[in-house]
């Protein structure tokens, strides 16, 4: 049977669960502790030896630390995940984002992923406009990123483009098709690779934590990028234009569609934080795979950039 | 600016070595940045700079500067300014 095994709601509350434990993201707890039998712990608390199953609701990041947990001190894990915010795919992908002292590192293996994935849309329903506006760029981030990958191959494009397809049809907000979307790009993405919108978010999330810039995470980063990062790439190599026109979209209307993500507040509050780690996102992989060269000389682009 | 002034600059920002480093003799095992990944930006680079796109094959083959040279010659980027 392939890996995750995919169950909906009604499955997840029939299953005899055994020694399992839960943890669940805020916003859904008190829906989780209701229709479910085992407890809640935090993803703080020491892990209990006698725990066989881990049930997670939640994003990516938590379904990530429960990935690392597995990986680390609990092989044999069996690990079910409930996504309760897309964008990441992390529910059905073998990559792993681990937060360490020195920042963020991935890791990219079979193992990792989980063994089951529960399809469980209303839990999404709750998700602030703000926090579903960047899981689409998030998304968008995965998809856009792979199609440009110069590691992508002609399938990679094809099914890249089949989804970015599907997603131009998508609000930036909740919609039951950003689900499986997401899990599609992130698909697409672990076929290829991403690029620099990856890069930043990945070397300014640890920084802006410690600076004690709340509410930075991935997906905000990720979101508010895309614009900045695509003005460099057009205005650096033609391929951004004819990758998309080669998927049957017109280049201007999916710059359009990604407008409402980029903040220029946001972005003028960031700058010094890109200037400060901009040595260390020329160093990070996703940069080093991005579809134009980032070169020291880049910053002066993102120091001028106004949308 | 030359080709070869072009693709010292190149090299020095794929690689992110500093330009007293830079020669033509350069190999790989030289430069702790040039490795698989490098192997892809200096692909994305030669495109950029020389518009010339090397194969995933020609790209892996690139052992050092000189070979960056040889290829681009083979394909009418002249070097002997």
């Amino acid at each position: 049977m392939s890996r995750p095994e995919v169950w909906d709601r009604e499955r997840l509350l029939a299953e005899p669960l055994g020694d399992a434990v839960v943890w669940s993201t805020r916003c859904v707890q008190a829906l989780v502790e209701a229709a479910l039998d085992p407890p809640i712990l935090s993803p703080d608390q020491p892990f209990p030896p006698y725990a066989a199953t881990l049930i997670v609701f939640g994003g990516g990041t938590l379904m990530d630390r429960a990935k690392q947990l597995r990986r680390d001190r609990s092989p044999g894990l069996r690990l079910i995940v409930v996504p309760t915010l897309w964008g990441s795919g992390a529910e059905g992908s073998r990559i792993v984002v681990l937060s360490g002292p020195d920042g963020k590192t991935i890791s990219v293996d079979d193992e990792n992923l989980p063994d089951v994935r529960v399809h469980w849309p209303e839990l999404c329903e709750s998700v602030p406009e703000n926090l579903a506006r960047f899981a689409c760029g998030d998304a968008w981030a995965h998809a856009l990123e792979s199609l440009l990958s110069p590691l992508g191959t002609a399938t990679s494009r094809e099914e890249a483009g089949a989804v970015l397809r599907r997603m131009m049809s998508l609000p930036l907000a909740w919609h039951a098709d950003w689900l499986e979307c997401s899990l599609l790009a992130c698909k697409c993405q672990a076929a290829s690779s991403v690029g620099l919108v990856h890069g930043i978010a990945h070397r300014l999330e640890t920084p802006l934590l410690r600076s004690g810039k709340e509410g930075w995470g991935h997906a905000r980063l990720c979101s508010l990028y895309l614009t900045p990062v695509q003005a460099f790439v057009r205005q650096s190599t033609p391929k951004w234009d004819e990758r998309v026109r080669a998927t049957a979209l017109d280049p201007e209307t999916v710059s359009s569609k990604l407008r409402p993500l980029f903040n220029q507040e946001d972005y003028s509050l960031l700058l010094p934080f890109l200037e400060a780690h901009w040595k260390e996102i020329l160093r990070d992989p996703c940069t080093r795979t991005n579809a134009a060269l980032v070169r020291p000389s880049t910053l002066d682009f993102f120091r001028e950039f106004r949308q | 600016m030359t080709n070869l002034e072009k693709l010292k600059s190149l090299i020095v920002d794929v690689f992110l070595i500093d330009p007293s480093e830079f020669r033509l003799d350069l190999r790989r095992e030289d430069v702790d940045t040039w490795d698989s990944l490098g192997v892809v930006s200096i692909g994305v680079g030669i495109e950029e700079t020389f518009g010339y796109h090397p194969t995933p094959d020609e790209a892996r083959a690139l052992r050092g500067v000189q070979d960056i040279v040889t290829l681009l010659t083979s394909k009418g980027i002249a070097f002997h300014e």
